[in-house]
């Protein structure tokens, strides 16, 4: 099929074209349908649970209230009154700046780990594919098997990372990492570095793994350090898939849930806005509120991704 | 000459050790943890001591471990199958005609011929 056929101009096209359209949207159907179902439907559905004053004991007849579970005034009738909804709790901006910062310094940390691991496995070396296959062991296990491994380590008394860091000398006495308010986000961090990085290293490993190699044999030739080899051509050339192993990354530590739930609970510390949106959805049976912060989860997420791609300059232009 | 090589062989193994215990120590040290009961779990140990497999068996006779595992191998073969199909089917819808906005077989060596000509287009990266 020559091209002039796939895209020439709506006068051109022949009946087989028009034949091979029909049947492409007939291939793309069932999976079409499939989304519709289990994407389009339940975020139409949370969207309008979080303009209802809907309860989890009566889902049946719930009551439009408009935007009362984002922000309104409940007027006492005394002149005075108060600020409710979801945009005036305090724990909400608490938890969208837990999220924020959690995912910025996670994914920071994972991106320059990952790197430096993919730099490592790219060399030649005897061994290096048993070593990949090790290195492929955190992201293997499942989140909340890795959680609760993570907070049997840090346990403050029979937890081996206290052992550890005190044999060494670091530690005078236990910490009691998941408990303490200043130290759970930092447990929690931890353990997601732990976990990803390896997703991280295998992008960027992939990416290192296609590179042509006689820039460097250019380099070589007119004897340029490693260091300088590193951030002149490795970098660049790996930058668009650096970009897009960050961007996947990112939308996936924004929604994180189960680590954060598994490891610290419902603490406030460390509370992600998926926790928060949980908390008002399971515990306080509140839908409508919890459909609420879970829309707003969902445009804060497509807002920092729209972020990322102004400020890492991700042109969508080719020249 | 070979002092630096060697030098450099060992700084190589010694990061590759590195990534190997950052990667697989909370996992051994959940296994080493697997082969203890009683209150040998609270005691700190880096190397197994005894081989006791009761947990193993606890797994088995007091959970319903096999019956998770069969479930696990009924949701894999389930999903598996399930999104081969749709993908399969979409995958051949998107990749043999041109629909919207992102065209897979499209000739990528003179940049990107995708909607708006996106930088990042999956077609572009390989």
């Amino acid at each position: 099929m020559s091209t002039a056929a796939i895209d020439g101009p709506a006068a051109q096209k022949s009946q087989l074209t028009r034949s091979r359209v029909r049947s492409a949207w007939l291939f793309l159907l069932p999976m079409l349908i499939v989304i519709l179902l289990i994407a389009g439907w339940p975020l139409a559905r949370t969207i309008w649970f979080s303009l209802t004053d809907a309860n989890l004991s009566g889902l049946s007849n719930v009551k439009f209230i408009g935007l009362e579970n984002y922000l309104s005034y409940l007027d006492y009738g005394d002149g005075d009154g108060e600020w409710i909804g979801v945009l005036a709790d305090g724990k909400w901006w608490t938890s969208v700046w837990n999220t924020i910062s959690f995912s910025v310094i996670s994914v920071t940390l994972e991106t320059i780990l990952g790197l430096a691991i993919a730099l490592v496995l790219n060399a030649k070396f005897p061994g290096r594919a048993l070593v990949r296959t090790a290195m492929l062991i955190p992201w293997a296990i499942p989140t909340i098997v890795s959680a609760k491994m993570w907070g049997w380590m840090l346990h403050d008394q029979y937890g081996v990372i206290n052992d550890m860091l005190m044999k060494v000398g670091l530690l005078a006495a236990p910490l009691a990492w998941t408990a303490d308010n200043d130290l759970a986000m930092t447990s929690v961090i931890m353990a997601d570095v732990w976990k990803t990085t390896p997703f991280m290293a295998l992008l960027i490993l992939a990416a290192l793994q296609m590179l042509p190699s006689d820039c460097y044999e250019a380099a070589r030739v007119d004897g340029i350090s490693p260091i300088k080899v590193f951030f002149k051509v490795t970098l660049p050339l790996i930058k668009p898939a650096l970009m897009v192993a960050i961007i996947f990354r990112l939308l996936d530590a924004l929604r994180v849930f189960d680590l954060i739930y598994v490891l610290t609970s419902n603490s406030e510390a460390t509370m992600s806005m998926s926790v928060y949106a949980r908390q008002q959805l399971v515990e306080f049976q509140n839908v409508g509120m919890g459909s609420a912060a879970s829309t707003l989860l969902f445009f804060i997420v497509a807002l920092c991704t729209i972020i990322y791609l102004v400020a890492g300059r991700v042109r969508f232009d080719n020249n | 000459m070979w002092q630096r090589r060697i030098l450099g062989y060992i700084g190589l193994y010694m990061l590759v050790a590195a990534v190997v215990i950052f990667s697989v120590f909370p996992f051994y040290y959940a296994i080493v943890t697997s082969f203890k009961s009683g209150s040998d779990l609270f005691r700190v140990d880096y190397w197994p001591h005894t081989l006791n497999f009761i947990n193993y068996v606890a797994a088995f006779t007091e959970q319903p471990f096999h019956i998770n595992i069969f479930n696990s191998v009924i949701v894999a073969v389930a999903v598996v199958v399930l999104s081969l199909f749709l993908g399969v089917t979409a995958a051949y819808a998107l990749g043999r005609v041109h629909l919207w906005p992102y065209h897979p077989a499209a000739d990528h060596s003179r940049g990107c011929p995708c909607f708006r000509r996106w930088r990042y287009c999956p077609g572009c990266l390989s």
